[in-house]
């Protein structure tokens, strides 16, 4: 999982050139997969285009960047639930560890 | 800086609207101008999307022509759902510099000539695009905060739908508001399920409206304060909190700092209620209440018509409507006829009023502050 880090402290998921918190260079690294989720909904009146319902997790990541992705099962909607980041298509999918 | 005040301010009726965008403008301008003739130094036009809304661009030019003000200076203003309050506020910058000595504000949109499929993807541009790209809407960020702030504060889902019940009682004392009609506690968790926990009755709708407020040099009963903006990171997934909006902290900090006042001297306040949680959260970051007190304001009735901090007496962006362009100029207008006492029977004694505006997903925000004098 990649997150870029800056010397002013800020670290966000995904690869990014410049700090949206001060505009420094930052840093791309790699973690682990680990996430946590901090909040959650189910989506049932979706733009164009997409299929109802998505599934959508807010995760804490290693080191404590958040990203938003998709939830690949409705069981893991809860707060706390900890599970693991997996790509798919070059798209992101939050799934819970084994109860 | 020179003084800036308030002169007339206008209104139309918000829902949906057969006429057209720049007759809507027409309508709220002439009820500005009390249809005297008048000139201006300058045209400030608040629309957040007319290219893709109406299919119009060069929208300025379009309403200087539309109302007949030939050679007049126009400029459109695009700032998110605050794109009435940011006109707002770049008019007040015109007339406070010394440059214009008397500025015409309008805002507006009109939205609704679309199905909700297709307002809803406009609207999510305002979404950054990777977060956009995972199907995410304004009303499923709303709902990621609601779940977070539910969880933290205990906040439970009859107790959220009360600001809709609070807004629509008040809404049915304004004329100017789309919808007119008390809702209860049961008609909202009846409603369509949007984005889980938020339904149909927790967002604010699709509308059509506008406003128009006239600003001067010339002293008037009501003067511009205070003024205060600021940005959040774009992405939701940035931001350190998912309970309280960094934006609307610091807009807020920089509107009382310039108005000399404090959250306690406000006497009544519009804020951007696009959903129920965020009637809760907005009081919370303006400073009225502590984290996690709202709810007990909105429980006691501190934020109703007669409580000490009433909140959003015209009906809010929940039941006034939203069109988006026209919201942050819709919440002076209202704030203008407080401090005039002429709000009719949803009239709140005040004389120092308080509007806050959000654009994006709560990343480029405005306070304003007005006073009687």
């Amino acid at each position: 999982m990649q997150v870029s880090t800056c010397t002013c402290g800020k670290i966000v998921a995904l690869h990014r050139e410049q700090c949206p918190n001060c505009g420094k260079s930052m840093i791309t690294i790699d973690l682990g997969n680990d996430a946590i989720v901090l909040t959650y909904t189910t989506l049932y009146t979706v733009p164009e285009g997409f299929k109802a319902p998505i599934f959508l997790v807010l995760v804490e990541l290693e080191q404590g960047a958040k990203l938003l992705c998709e939830c690949k099962n409705e069981n893991d909607l809860e707060i706390g639930r900890k599970g693991k980041i997996v790509i798919e298509n070059e798209k992101y999918y939050f799934l819970g560890n084994t109860k | 800086m020179t003084k800036v005040y308030v002169s007339g301010v206008g209104i139309t009726k918000f829902g949906k609207r057969k006429e057209s965008l720049q007759t809507l403008m027409y309508e709220a301008y002439v009820h500005a101008t009390k249809n005297q003739e008048q000139e201006f130094d300058a045209i400030f036009v608040g629309c957040m999307n007319p290219d893709e809304f109406v299919g119009d661009s060069n929208f300025a030019t379009l309403i200087a022509d539309h109302l007949g003000l030939y050679q007049t200076p126009s400029v459109r203003i695009d700032n998110a759902p605050a794109s009435g309050s940011a006109a707002f506020e770049q008019a007040f910058f015109s007339v406070a510099s010394g440059h214009y000595e008397k500025v015409l504000v309008l805002a507006g949109e009109k939205m609704s000539i679309f199905p909700t499929s297709i307002a809803t993807r406009i609207l999510s541009k305002l979404i950054d695009k990777y977060e956009r790209n995972t199907g995410a809407t304004m009303p499923a960020l709303a709902a990621l905060v609601t779940r977070r702030y539910m969880h933290d504060y205990n906040l439970s889902r009859e107790e959220l739908a009360l600001a809709a019940v609070k807004n629509h009682h008040n809404g049915t004392l304004n004329p100017y508001a789309q919808f007119q009609k008390e809702i209860t506690v049961e008609d909202i968790l009846k409603s369509k399920m949007i984005a889980d926990p938020l339904r149909l009755y927790d967002c604010a709708s699709i509308s059509d409206g506008a406003c128009a407020v006239i600003l001067t040099a010339s002293k008037t009963d009501v003067k511009v304060t205070g003024i205060g903006h600021a940005t959040d990171f774009l992405s939701l997934q940035y931001r350190d909190s998912l309970t309280s909006f960094n934006a609307t902290k610091v807009a807020a900090k920089r509107a009382y700092k310039r108005a000399h006042r404090q959250p306690k001297d406000i006497d009544v306040a519009e804020v951007h209620d696009a959903f129920t949680i965020l009637e809760i959260v907005n009081p919370e970051d303006l400073g009225f209440f502590k984290p996690g007190e709202g709810v007990a304001a909105l429980i006691e009735g501190k934020t109703g018509l007669n409580g000490d901090k009433p909140i959003n007496p015209s009906g809010g962006l929940k039941a006034r409507g939203h069109p988006v362009g026209a919201t942050g100029l819709a919440q002076i207008c209202e704030i203008v006829w407080q401090l005039r006492e002429e709000a009719g029977k949803r009239q709140v004694p005040a004389n120092i009023g308080l509007c806050h505006n959000i654009g994006g997903f709560v990343n480029n925000n405005i306070v304003t502050i007005l006073e009687s004098c």
